[in-house]
Order: C-alpha cells, then structure tokens, then sequence
C-alpha cells in the first residue's frame, strides 16, 4: 500500500491483491459432513439451544433462539442429527456454545427455486419480525442484528439508506462478486430495507476500482426506474467504514459519541441487504454467506458460497488446499482480522474472508523505537494522534488518552500497518479501549 | 490464548494468533534511515574528490566515531534506557547523524574535534534524551554549534578544491567573501558570482563551458544570461564544508529520498518558498542594490541550504509530524536562515534556523494538529 498524498484526510491506498479473486465467480462448497454452528455470531447474547445432543434437524430449523434485543436467532445450515453441543471459539477470545451436526438425510431448499414473495403490501413492523425470524445480521462484521436497526425510534424519521458496497478491505472481492452477479436482488433488497425503515434517499456505494458494478446497478436503476442514487466511492482504505462513508456521501460527520442514525442516515452493508431480501423474498434464513479464499498459500483463491458453520479447514481443502503453511491464516480482512490457530473454527454470519497469507504479505518485523516520522498521524482516517495515545496508555495514563480521542478510533489498522519501527499502535488501542470501557466502534 | 498450534483437517499445522492489522507495509525504521545515509553518498564521496583523502578520513572517523560511542553509552547505561531503545542501538541511525556531521566539517578540522562532535551529538544530544524517539534538537546540528563555539578558528578554516585551478588566491567560501563585500559596502551588480570572479576566485573550464553553451542555446531567448561561476558553485566546484558543496549531487540523493517516500514534499517545499522569496526581496540590500533584486540562484548554490533543506530539516525525529506543522516549519526555516545570513556572527545561517525551529517544534506539534473526525472546532478546543 502506498500513503496517500499528504494534507489529505487519511487512508491508505491499498496494493489490494484482489486481482486474485475479482474474476472468480462465486461458486457453491460442498456440504460439509459437520457443521459447527456457534450460537453467538452477532452482537448482543449469544442465543439460546433449542435443539438437544440426537435430535433431528432439518435445513434452516430453528437451533437457538435470540437472547434479548441484540441477539439473534441461529439456524441449522444443513440437515442432520445433532450430534454435540460444546464449546468453541468464533474468534480469540470469544467462546460460544457451539452446536455440532452430523449431515444426513433429505434437503428441503436446495436446487428447488421459489417464485419470490410479494412484500410491498406488507407492514414494517412484520417485515421486522421476519428479518428477526431468519436471524439476519450485519453480515459484513458487526452482527447486529438487522431488525433491531432497522426498527426506528419514534420521532426519527429516516432520510438516507446507504448500501454500503465499498468494500475497500484488500483482499476481499465477495462484495465485488455478489454485486455483479446478483444486482436485481440487492436492489430489491434496497428496496425492502428503505421501506422498513422509511427513507427518503436511498444511496448505492460501490468502491471505485469497481466500475462493472458501478455500471451494472446505474442500468438496473434506470431500467426499472428506481429514485436510487449510485455512487462511485473513495477505493482508500477504510473508505468502507460507516463514519468515513457517511463523511462523503452525506458531506457531514457523524458527531463523536453519536450513531449514523443521529444524522438520520442508516448504513448497511451489501451482504446485510442480500440476506434481508432472500429472508423477505424466501423466507429463508442466514445459513449460508459468499467468503472471499484467498492469500498467496491458497491453491485456488475463490468466492465461495459456504454454509455457517462449515470448518475453516474444509473451506480451503475445498479450494486446493493450502501451497505451505500460512504466516498467518485470517478469518475477515486482513487489516480487521483475525487470526485463528484452529482449522476446525467455523465460518460464521460475519465471515467476510478467510486468509492464508504468506510471509512477504505479513511483512513482519521486530519493533524498533519510533522515530517520529508521523506515518501513522497521516494515515488516520479520524484525525487521532496514534503514536502520541500509544505513549499516554503505555505510561498508563488512560485518561489523557481518553481526552485525546480514543474513543473515536475505529479500530481500522491504518497506523499499524504504516509504521516502519512495527510499534503495535492499533493493537495498543484497541486493548486500550477494551480495558478502559470504549466499547466496539 | 494460548500460542499453541493444532492439526488441520487438511494436515497443515495452523500459525500462531496474531490481532489486527494482519499486514505490514513492507517498510523499516532501518530502512529509512539507511536510505538516508545511503543517499548523501555521492555528495559526501565528492568531498572526498575535491578535498583529498584527508576529507574521507574525517568522514569515516565521523561514522565511526558515532557508532563507537553509541554502542559504549547503551552499554554503560542499558538499565536507563527503554529495552527497545537500547535493543537498536548501536544503529543506522548513529552512523546517518556521524555522516551528517562529517559532512559539516570542513576538510581539514582536526580529527580530534571530530570525535568531540560525535560525543556530543550522540552522547548529550542523542541519549540524554532517550534516544531516538526522544531526540529533541538534531544531533549533527547541536554538535556543530558546540563545535563553532569551542573551535570556532578551526571551524571556519577553509580548503580550495582540488578542482579548481591552483592560481586560487583565496580558499574562503563564497558566502564568506560576499560578507566582507557587505560589510566593507562594496556595490555588487549584476550576480553575486560574478563578485568572485572579481576578488580572484578562479573557474574551471567546464563552467566557463556550459556557462557559454546555456548562454547560446538558451538564456539567449530570453534576453537573460548566467553569469560566470553559478556552474561550479552548481556542481560544487568551491570551497565549503566535505558534503555541502555539490549541490547537483545533493539533489540527486533528494531526488531517491522523495521516490522512496522516506520525506515527503511539505517541509523542502515550505523552506525554498520562504528563502527563496524573502532573499529574492531583500537579498539585494547588503550590496547596494534595492528590494526585490537579490541574487536567489546565488544564495542556494551557496553555504548548506540545500543539504539541510533535504537531508536535516526532514529529519524525522525532530520535525513536526502533521504536514500542516511541516509547512509551518519549512516557513520558518527558510525565513530564519535569510535573517541569519545577514545578521548573525556568522556566514552561515541554516545551522541556527534549524534548531530555532527544533526549539519551537513542540508547539507547532501542539498548535497543529490533525482536525478530529466527529469534533466540532469548538469541541475540540
């Protein structure tokens, strides 16, 4: 990646590798004999087990149930015997109670196409409901889940649906993809969720290095005459975080401390819009998602269309394996990912990528003191001071920290990922935030 | 979370936890700074050419005196340092800020004082602060004001370069003998090069030649003509410290510098608007001449403006961090180095403006600082 020119208001652009999977049309994974299905993919509770060890269960049955508002509910992605329900971990340092089931017998949904339902005659408040019943999350790593923000405090009235297709992450194409090859849908996916949530405007952002999707959704909405906006989009990273992303479609900032909502804008992701329109058009539930394989130890980088709860391990024997052992194997992005040491971690609602990278992608290196170069102050996309809140939280000084921003980091991994004496800037603040209450972005 | 490893369902044992970012650009701290070094070489090794071997023994004795009191100081005192201070050193940095001071020098110091400077470079100005990440005024430029304070006969002891004809009758630097033409009153007209030219300083054959040629092929159309002498002030055909005369071979190393990414255009930019402006405007005066008539071309070719301008005042560790605070900087450099050249004890004026502008880095720190995403102006006062 290369820094942007100076004076500019952060990011970084990125030396993207996703030339290695933008061609690669999505494809449907086999199976997988097992599914470990965790049962906290999404903000808020994890949910709760409804299905116990040698029950039977179906494609898309109900196997946990949401736990309170921010919960959602958890689906079986294929048919089988329950076989286990035990512990597991999504990511480091989350464990979830996971259901593990064994594939067998008969599918109810695949390879038999349904004519897709009406909804316009429907009301918000059951639209709601259904997005609720088939567990639809923000898929691209939040996983909140979508009908608790899409249902709108009363007296807000909501003037501006962003579809969030930006996708500047390097690496990932599955947006890309799912954009090019499933436009109609994720039009009437648009459609659907401004209806719910009563917008006015409704704004298609796809990066800039994306211009058949660009050109795709601008035909499509001036065939079927739809009042949506397409917009061509910064393609620096993060361009594709809220905040950044409503600063340049709506020209105004989210105020620290605030929501998007408090400007009346809701963002969601193109992912999220997809899975909103297959739950309202088929009534069909989060069981499967479009992961970008990729990384230079991947033997075929694919966009993969794989169940949740597929292993991490299957989905890349799936994809020719791995050429040697990864430097790092990364579930997400690689500027927001993580790790995991464990081939059996499931896929989940969240999963954007799954990354095996090599040691010249890592570019690794011991820290060395800083040198005062100002890298990371240029690259952050929020105006913080990286190195200068690192100082305050090493000295243990959390308050000044505090007072200089941390709270408004967003986490993204620009500082770290310039600094040439590899001082763990973000890594330092986003601990520093955990440890000091900041929250989640 | 435990760094272990387990066993793949493909059989490929799985790597070590990691938080984000996962990726690195592919960038080090000792890669900037050896690229740094590495680019003042050809002006250094030209010092070398015009002064003898006696200028290269000043240099290595620079670089290695650098490194050798680094390595002794973390040695005797690693339990005060940060361990990853004290893990880098003895580094590329000590042996960058060696050079640079060797190249400050002029050819015929004694070695003596050379290790002087490198003692307080990296002793007082370099580890009394922490090292690198606490350098606060810049070593080389530090050391060189002790030095011109404690030596100043030894500092200002010129030597005529081997280049140019020996009937030299003097081995004065240039910005030296303008000063005594101001301070006598003499009226200098028509390019201050031309002055040299006068007082006896000789010129090479090549300069009389591109000289002529650039006068025929080019200046000819715009009703201009070089004087003589600007070429081997150009190249670095005159008297001055070891890597401060060629400015050709200067820009050459600014020019991997820039392509590197390893400066960036803000504080060389700022620093040649405001001294070229402001010698423009009022570098006529010491000569007779009115505002607005100062010989720019004259004033850079001459003294270290373009050695510092690329390679001192971009160094990192004591320039300010966001690009608005570098511009405010460069400005300032450049309009402290006009004033200086006229006004101070000495000829030269870059050495003080850099570390007034050291001095006042902090504040600009303080006073520019990035705008902060969500925060209201008055918010975030």
């Amino acid at each position: 990646m290369i820094p942007l020119p100076t004076l500019s208001r952060g990011g970084l652009l990125p030396d993207d590798r996703k030339t290695l999977t933008r061609g690669s049309a999505i494809w449907n994974a086999a199976l997988p004999t097992q599914c470990v299905v965790p049962l906290h993919q999404h903000a808020g509770a994890a949910a709760e087990a409804v299905v116990a060890v040698g029950d039977r269960v179906r494609e898309g049955m109900l196997i946990g149930r949401a736990v309170g508002r921010n919960s959602a509910h958890v689906h079986a992605p294929i048919p089988g015997v329950v076989t286990a329900i035990r512990s597991g971990e999504v990511y480091p340092g989350r464990p979830s109670a996971c259901v593990v089931i064994d594939l067998e017998g008969e599918f109810d949904r695949l390879g038999k196409p349904l004519a897709p339902a009406e909804w316009q005659q429907r009301s918000a408040r059951d639209l709601l409901r259904n997005l609720r019943e088939c567990g639809v999350v923000g898929m691209a790593g939040g996983g909140i889940p979508a009908d608790n923000k899409y249902t709108i405090p009363r007296g807000v009235e909501i003037e501006h649906l962003i579809v969030n297709g930006a996708e500047s992450e390097p690496y990932l194409t599955a947006t890309h993809r799912l954009m090019l090859e499933k436009p109609a849908e994720i039009l009437e996916g648009a459609r659907i969720a401004a209806h719910i949530v009563g917008a006015r405007r409704v704004t298609i952002a796809v990066g800039r290095d994306k211009r058949d999707a660009v050109a795709a959704f601008r035909r499509l909405v001036r065939e079927r005459g739809l009042p949506f906006s397409v917009r061509a989009v910064s393609l620096a990273y993060p361009a594709g975080d809220e905040k950044l992303l409503i600063r340049e479609l709506v020209g105004r900032e989210v105020p620290a401390g605030r929501l998007p909502i408090d400007l009346r804008v809701i963002v969601s992701s193109v992912a999220t819009i997809h899975a909103v329109y297959e739950a309202i058009a088929f009534g069909k539930p989060v069981v499967e998602r479009v992961v970008t394989v990729a990384g230079s130890m991947v033997r075929t980088p694919s966009n993969v269309k794989v169940r949740i709860g597929t292993p991490v391990g299957a989905l890349l024997a799936e994809c020719g394996g791995l050429i040697d052992t990864p430097a790092r194997l990364v579930l997400g992005g690689p500027m927001m990912g993580y790790t995991v040491a464990d081939m059996a971690t499931p896929i989940t609602k969240t999963t954007t990528g799954v990354l095996a990278l090599g040691t010249d992608e890592v570019n690794d290196g011991e820290r060395t003191p800083c040198i005062g170069c100002g890298r990371c102050i240029r690259v952050c996309p929020v105006g913080l001071e990286p190195v200068t809140l690192v100082k305050m939280l090493e000295r243990d000084r959390p308050g000044d920290a505090a007072a200089a921003g941390l709270a408004d980091c967003r986490e993204c991994g620009c500082c770290s990922y310039v600094c040439p004496s590899h001082i763990p800037l973000t890594e330092t603040l986003v601990q520093g935030r955990r440890r000091n209450g900041g929250g989640a972005p | 979370m435990s760094d272990s490893t387990s066993r793949s369902e493909s059989g490929t044992r799985a790597p070590f936890l990691h938080e984000p970012p996962q990726v690195h650009e592919r960038i080090s701290s000792g890669e900037i700074l050896a690229t740094s070094l590495f680019c003042l070489l050809p002006a250094a090794a030209w010092g070398t050419r015009i002064f003898g071997l006696r200028a290269a023994l000043v240099l290595v004795t620079a670089v290695l005196s650098s490194l050798v009191v680094e390595a002794i100081i973390v040695r005797l005192f690693r339990a005060r340092f940060h361990p990853v201070e004290a893990e880098a050193a003895p580094g590329w940095h000590a042996a960058f800020v060696g050079l640079v001071i060797g190249m400050m020098m002029p050819p015929a110091v004694p070695l003596g004082i050379v290790i002087g400077a490198t003692v307080f470079a990296i002793g007082v100005a370099k580890w009394t602060f922490g090292g690198i990440s606490g350098i606060w005024l810049h070593p080389a430029l530090t050391a060189w004001v002790f030095l011109a304070y404690s030596w100043p006969d030894a500092m200002t002891r010129w030597t005529a370069p081997a280049t140019l004809p020996p009937d030299g009758v003097t081995s004065a630097t240039a910005l030296g003998l303008l000063r005594v033409a101001a301070e006598r009153g003499e009226v200098v007209i028509g390019g201050l090069a031309g002055y040299l030219g006068r007082v006896g300083v000789p010129r090479t054959a090549l300069d009389a030649a591109v000289t002529g040629w650039f006068n025929e092929v080019v200046s000819g159309r715009f009703a201009t003509a070089l004087p003589a002498g600007y070429v081997d002030l150009f190249l670095g055909n005159h008297p001055g410290a070891i890597g401060e005369t060629s400015v050709a071979l200067l820009l050459l190393g600014s020019v991997v510098l820039f392509g590197r990414r390893i400066i960036t255009w803000e504080i060389p930019t700022a620093f040649f608007l405001s001294f070229a402006s402001l010698t423009w405007v009022f570098g006529g005066q010491p000569y007779g001449a009115g505002l607005f008539s100062g010989d720019v071309l004259f004033h850079l070719l001459t003294g270290s403006v373009v050695f510092a301008m690329f390679f001192i005042a971009t160094d990192p560790s004591c320039a300010p961090r966001t690009a608005s605070g570098q511009i405010v900087f460069g400005l300032g450099a450049g309009a402290l180095t006009v004033l200086f050249r006229r006004y101070s004890g000495g000829a030269e004026g870059v050495t003080g403006a850099l570390l007034v502008m050291n001095i006042l880095t902090p504040a600009i720190n303080q006073l520019f600082r990035p705008r902060r995403y969500g925060w209201s102006l008055r918010a975030s006062r």
